[in-house]
């Protein structure tokens, strides 16, 4: 979930993203790389994992701040999450300042995951050319060490299907349906949108807002939840943020076997969507909420699988 | 395979026919501009390697050299990873062993190849450095080995015993840390780069 490892690459990125923005007259994008609604004070912690229909592993991700400073894991400690049949350290640095993500294999789709945090200092520096069992340095284990916390992912959405697959309009609306489990699990729905004139293209994502949220099988969808005019004062649009977003830009990449751009959710919008074709890919994830070790420890901490179908926009 | 080099050099000295012959023997000391690589992560600065070899003219197309090499302290970049920030650093030294045919392209220039085995001893150092309030460190070690090395140069005497030289080469320090760490992590290190080193016929 590395976007932009190149740091000067990241500030080209991001300054080149608000000139757009200033000329464009667009709304209020987020577009940093600070994870929203980390509260000013205290430790605050943000786990998620995530695995997507058909696939053979789960995305996992955390981030830790004291004070809304993102706590950066050094000298060997690192996060492990497990399923009972396998494990694997955060080694990469996700998006999110002061995030770790990792591919936690599930082949046998295990539903529990645990996150603990470990002293390795040898695995930790396993991707360093040279040998370190010989070359180690080790200030020792941290504070956060021992710390763990426990995700329980609910069942994938199944028979996700809509009731229409191309729009000409934004007024447009469809019925998003899937099998409703009635677990009392809570329902997100997301998209990737790619929008192109012929030579110019704008991507984003779009975090739909719902009526009810609840695992019931149904969810009414305006298309202008996910389609907008740059040029409208009127958009009810909700860009995709936090560790939406990060899972989000991973689950293509994976599900593009990495051609996907890392910078999809970047919102460089260069041309109106709502003037041109889209394509959108639209999530649906069954989302529930894990719990940490110490009830003390403040956060959010969910589990999801999710599904997708594609739906089309053509304007008149 | 060549654990013997260090016997062969004093053999190669042993077995010269009388060393008064008047121009068939030449010293040459250079300095060696290269970027060491792994050709894993690393990504070093240039660094510069002191040599001096001794040639011996069997034919004046043809010689035996043997040299000595000792590098100053070449630096890695800085790197981040979810550890730390580290720097590594090598030096290293050692002997050569080898052959060097020329083409006399005229009186004052030739062309000459370099050709041969060598001896190593590289130092690699660590410095990592963690958040504020940990403490830093620095680690080292040695290890010893062989490799090889070759090389093509231009020479141009400007008087019968005073010759300059320029080459590109190529030294190459096989399996680094061989039985002291586990299989995959062992490694090569390879020297490319050029030289430029005057010469002394005698």
């Amino acid at each position: 979930m590395v976007l932009i490892h190149n740091k000067n690459l990241r500030t080209t990125a991001t300054l080149a993203a608000s000139s757009i923005l200033l000329l464009l007259g667009a709304c209020d994008i987020e577009i940093n790389n600070n994870i929203p609604d980390v509260p000013p004070d205290g430790r605050f912690v943000v786990v998620g994992a995530n695995q997507h229909k058909d696939m053979t592993d789960v995305q996992v991700g955390i981030a830790i701040f004291d004070d809304a400073v993102p706590v950066n894991l050094v000298g060997g400690d690192v996060v492990q999450a497990s399923t009972s049949n396998d494990s694997i350290l955060l080694l990469e640095k996700g998006f999110y300042k002061g995030s770790y993500v990792a591919s936690l294999p599930n082949t046998t789709n295990f539903d529990q995951v645990n996150f603990l945090m470990v002293h390795e200092p040898l695995l930790a520096r396993q991707d360093r050319w040279y040998p370190v069992d010989l070359l180690n340095i080790d200030p020792g284990a941290g504070e956060f060490v021992g710390a763990s916390a426990d995700i329980s992912l609910p069942p994938v959405p199944l028979n996700m299907s809509a009731s229409n697959s191309n729009f000409s309009s934004i007024n447009d609306n469809f019925v998003l349906t899937w099998a409703a489990e009635g677990a009392g699990d809570s329902m997100r729905v997301r998209s990737a949108v790619s929008c192109t004139n012929g030579t110019a293209n704008s991507t984003y994502g779009t975090e739909v807002v719902l009526v009810d949220d609840s695992d019931d099988g149904s969810e009414n969808i305006d298309l202008n939840q996910i389609i907008y005019d740059i040029n409208s004062d009127n958009q009810i649009i909700k860009f995709l943020l936090a560790e939406a977003r990060a899972i989000l830009q991973e689950l293509l990449i994976k599900l593009s076997n990495g051609a996907a751009d890392e910078n999809f959710f970047a919102n460089l919008v260069l041309i109106n969507p709502v003037d041109n074709s889209c394509e959108i890919r639209l999530f649906l994830f069954r989302h529930r909420d894990g719990s940490f070790d110490s009830t003390s420890t403040n956060g959010r901490i969910f589990g999801s699988r999710s599904a997708d179908i594609n739906i089309l926009y053509n304007p008149n | 395979m060549f654990k013997n080099l260090n016997i062969s050099i004093i053999l190669f000295f042993t077995l010269l026919p009388n060393a008064s012959y008047s121009e068939n023997m030449l010293v040459d000391g250079n300095i060696f501009y290269t970027v060491p690589e792994t050709g894993g992560t690393d990504n070093f600065h240039t660094g510069k390697i002191l040599t001096v070899n001794y040639n011996y003219y069997y034919q004046p197309w043809f010689a035996l050299t043997a040299g000595l090499f000792f590098s100053e302290e070449i630096y890695d970049k800085t790197q981040t990873d979810i550890v730390g920030t580290y720097q590594a650093s090598i030096e290293t030294r050692g002997l050569s062993l080898g052959i060097r045919p020329e083409y006399h392209l005229s009186e004052q220039n030739k062309i000459y190849g370099r050709l041969g085995i060598i001896s190593y001893k590289t130092k690699l150092i660590i410095d990592e450095y963690f958040e504020p309030g940990l403490p830093t460190g620095s680690s080292d070690k040695d290890t010893s080995g062989n490799g090889y090395f070759i090389g093509i140069g231009w020479q141009h005497s400007f008087t019968k015993k005073i010759s300059f030289q320029l080459e590109l080469k190529n030294q190459k320090q096989l399996d680094l840390f061989d039985g002291e760490t586990s299989a995959d992590r062992v490694f090569d290190f390879s020297y490319t780069g050029f030289s430029i080193g005057l010469g002394y016929a005698f």
